[in-house]
């Protein structure tokens, strides 16, 4: 097996990688001086992909909302005991987390780190779960869901996708509906794990203090020895999803003090571009974001002075298969002169006049990439997630510096023609 | 990991942990002094204030453009509560100076904008900017009006104003809007004044040792020569055992407990009570997790935290409404199971690995790193990450069941869910 050595001098970081002959990709980045070790084991699998069509013993299985989400949390039963437990006793820490497009398993550890290796391909690679651990488990997911219901950030975050997104499944939770989790079934997750859990659709990034020549062959020996079931292909429902938004305006109420709005920018999805273009368009849409509404942009402090806002205000920018947004939250004193004032902004900054704020806040997204190389954990989930979206985390610094004002003033064009949707929560009238 | 402390010339507490591990450097302000309760909401605009705007930068925009400017400098200042303590404190992040080209000089710099923001703040004819300071008011006030909308907020403001003991705990670093209403910005001109005449104890974190740090904090801070004792580890004292059903207009419930533990930190039982807590219900691997969680799919959140110096634990769980006696009596079966010690040694080595991952975390993340040195210092804590570790593997079975027999619950709090908000 070769071991590819590549090094990233803006960064002094070093990359060991290989391609296993099941079909694994694996990436190591050693950090000598560190105690500790990260180490995460993803698959391209999220909540977008709810909705495939599974065959599994030649019977055909319909997806379940959150369903990614669910298998994530019934991972954590194995044979062998619970995992938390199995990773503690080699000392390690062990999550897992959910996303629209990935589920990744991780721990961190500061000994131990090839035993807990081997545990975590082990443990996400076999699903060995009755019926009943299955229906033990809806219980938690539902009161997960529920605490969600009463945080009135993640109904804002929810609320603004329902009201863009008119067939594709990003409308939906990530965790699902109360109905579809209770009526999960153990087939369902079974299917999606010979699916979806093939090392071809995987990835494993292991960030830290190790030893990468005696680490990679306990990886290799370890999948190796595995026979794997043969991956079974899944059929997406073809998703067609026009530009315009399903709302331009809706609010809700809860029993919050403040209202909160989130507005949000259909943009066109990025679907067909290089690796480096995708990195690039990116690191723009995070540049112009930063000199339009950030803390050093004139025009968000005039808000808060204005009393328009709480100085609560966020911007983001997120992109994927067939769905690229931008969405902006806050607390809200006065709904209509935001709305305005946001419009005007966007249609009248004249981002080309602004080489300075433009030099300035490329120092900011300079500090910030390479600060997102410091933790092992950070390093570990951002480089997996930037490798399932086609990005190297280590290509940032380069594109930042090859960033020109003239990407920014695209970026500025092409958010000034897409289409707006409001969401709005209201407080609900005290009793 | 070692720590070089100094007194300098100027009276500053110099601490350097020297290291060439991380990418950022952290420098981390303290302002240490007493304080008083109708001072707390002034300490915490002055935070806000201070964080904002200078003389040189009127304008947050204006700050914030340099902080952006010097690759990001991230300024943090906070006004904490930690027993009759206050602590004021500026923790800065600096990107390590020897990524980028060093004609930027970018630690003279961020030293210079520290400096300018403690010693030279937005004061115009004797007051804040008036326009700032209105602001900052006002913000907070939404911002405390905001913790009612979440519940274990709410719970937890509740679960102080509950306590009998008139105690530091009951105290929210945030203040209240009570105080708020009346506050002037006489008062926090007031407030700064006594700050600069606080101690000031200083941590610098990183690749310093050949930047001629001493020097350069010798030459820029000041501090007054102040020596008084403060306390910081105080026992909460509840002798009434409470039982209060409140209910909110809420999608679930979130029930809670205080259990007061005579234990505080350097008490001999200080790293059994740890370990009671650890395998209690602060890990996932805790009985408290597997039971309520686990096994009885009762809830999806469910912890306890230690308040080693004030000697008590929280229990918190989101549960529903109707699963309300069930969870309540798991809870406290748990508790009486340590205390006829229905655990295992498997049960203790799981758990101690976990806070041994645990502290190694922290101590592989500057701004963490620093902040855990600070918290443990004032508390008298080990800040040695080997003694505490040490410690923790001292600690045996009988040790931990003779801690949990301390334990005794005091007040459990229901918010439950329902149509309406109803408060007894």
């Amino acid at each position: 097996m070769k071991l590819n050595k590549t090094y990233y001098k803006n960064s002094d970081e070093t990359v060991y990688s290989t391609k296993l002959s099941n079909g694994l990709n694996v990436f190591l980045i050693p950090k000598p001086e560190y105690s500790e070790t990260a180490a995460v084991f993803a698959t391209k699998f999220g909540s977008l992909e709810s909705n495939a069509i599974l065959k599994l013993n030649g019977n055909t299985i319909k997806g379940k909302l959150g369903v990614a989400h669910f298998l994530e949390h019934r991972m954590f039963d194995n044979p062998k005991g619970p995992v938390f437990d199995l990773f503690s006793n080699l000392g390690a820490i062990s999550n897992a987390f959910t996303s629209f497009d990935k589920t990744a398993y991780y721990f961190v550890a500061s000994n131990k780190l090839e035993s807990n290796t081997e545990l975590l391909l082990d443990f996400v690679q076999g699903l060995e779960i009755k019926k009943e651990s299955v229906e033990k488990e809806k219980g938690i997911i539902i009161e997960e869901l529920k605490m969600y219901l009463d945080m009135p950030e993640s109904r804002l975050g929810r609320g603004i996708l329902e009201n863009m997104y008119i067939n594709h499944p990003i409308k939906h939770d990530i965790g699902g509906t109360i109905e579809e989790v209770a009526s999960t079934s153990l087939e369902v997750l079974q299917a999606c794990h010979q699916t979806f859990y093939h090392p071809n659709n995987m990835v494993l990034v292991i960030v830290g203090q190790m030893k990468v020549d005696s680490l990679i062959k306990v990886i290799e020996k370890n999948q190796n020895a595995k026979t794997l079931k043969p991956q079974l292909k899944p059929v997406f429902a073809k998703v067609s999803e026009p530009l315009i938004v399903k709302f331009k305006y809706r609010q809700i109420q809860m029993p919050i003090s403040t209202k909160k709005i989130a507005i949000g920018y259909k943009l066109k999805p990025i679907d067909k571009l290089t690796n480096i273009q995708i990195n690039k368009r990116l690191i723009a849409y995070s540049i112009y974001q930063d000199m339009l509404f950030s803390e050093s942009a004139p025009f968000y402090q005039n808000l808060i002075k204005s009393k328009i806002i709480t100085p609560t205000m966020d911007v983001s920018a997120f992109q994927g298969a067939g769905y690229n947004a931008m969405i902006i939250e806050s607390e809200v004193l006065d709904e209509a002169k935001f709305i305005k004032a946001i419009d005007d902004q966007i249609k009248n900054a004249n981002v080309g006049l602004m080489e300075k704020e433009f030099q300035i806040v490329k120092n900011l997204n300079v500090s910030e990439a390479i600060r997102s190389y410091e933790s092992p954990q950070r390093l570990a989930i951002n480089y997996m997630s930037n490798y399932f979206d086609g990005v190297n985390v280590f290509d940032d610094l380069e594109s930042i510096k090859n960033i020109t004002l003239k990407d920014i003033v695209k970026v500025a064009s092409e958010i000034r023609q897409t289409k707006k949707s409001v969401f709005v929560i209201k407080p609900m009238v005290k009793n | 990991l070692k720590v070089i402390k100094k007194r300098l010339k100027n009276n500053v507490d110099l601490k350097i942990i020297p290291t060439t591990k991380f990418k950022t450097l952290v420098l981390n302000i303290g302002f240490k002094g007493p304080y008083k309760q109708k001072d707390i909401t002034g300490l915490y605009l002055l935070s806000k204030i201070m964080a904002d705007s200078s003389k040189k930068y009127p304008k947050a925009e204006l700050l914030a453009r340099q902080q952006d400017y010097l690759y990001g400098t991230a300024i943090q200042v906070s006004s904490q509560l930690v027993g009759e303590l206050s602590l004021f404190s500026l923790t800065v992040s600096i990107l390590d100076p020897k990524l980028i080209s060093s004609k930027f000089k970018l630690l003279e710099k961020a030293i210079a904008l520290i400096v300018e923001l403690i010693y030279r703040p937005n004061i115009v004819n004797g007051l804040f900017d008036q326009q700032l300071f209105e602001t900052t008011k006002s913000n907070h006030m939404y911002r405390l009006k905001s913790l009612d909308n979440d519940k274990e907020s709410v719970a937890a403001i509740r679960m102080k104003e509950l306590v009998d003991d008139s105690h530091p705990y009951q105290q929210l670093s945030l203040g209240n809007l009570k105080d708020l209403s009346t506050i002037t910005n006489q008062d926090l001109i007031k407030l700064y004044k006594e700050l600069l005449d606080r101690e000031i104890e200083i941590y610098v974190l990183g690749d310093v040792l050949s930047k001629n740090i001493v020097t350069t904090i010798e030459k820029k801070f000041k501090a007054k020569a102040v020596n008084k004792k403060i306390k910081t580890i105080i026992p909460l004292k509840q002798t009434k055992v409470k039982k209060i059903i409140e209910t909110r207009k809420f999608n679930q419930s979130y029930l809670s407990y205080l259990l007061t533990v005579n234990t505080l930190v350097g008490d001999k039982d200080y790293y059994p009570m740890i370990m009671f807590n650890a395998i209690f219900g602060r890990t996932p691997l805790s009985k408290l997790f597997r039971v309520v969680r686990e096994k009885n799919s009762l809830c999806y959140s469910i912890s306890s935290s230690y308040q080693v110096n004030y000697g008590f634990i929280n229990v918190g769980a989101g549960i529903d409404a109707k699963n309300y006696k069930k969870a309540d009596s798991l809870i406290r079966q748990q508790l009486t199971l340590m205390k006829q010690g229905s655990f295992t040694q498997e049960d203790i080595n799981m758990n101690r690995n976990m806070l041994v991952t645990m502290i190694e975390h922290t101590y592989d993340q500057p701004v963490g790193l620093v902040n855990q040195l600070v918290t443990s210092d004032l508390i008298k804590a080990d800040t040695i990450k080997q003694d505490y570790i040490d410690n923790l593997n001292k600690v045996t079975k009988a040790q931990i069941i003779k801690a949990a027999k301390k334990v005794e619950v005091k007040i459990e709090y229901l918010l439950k869910q329902g149509d309406k908000n109803e408060t007894k």
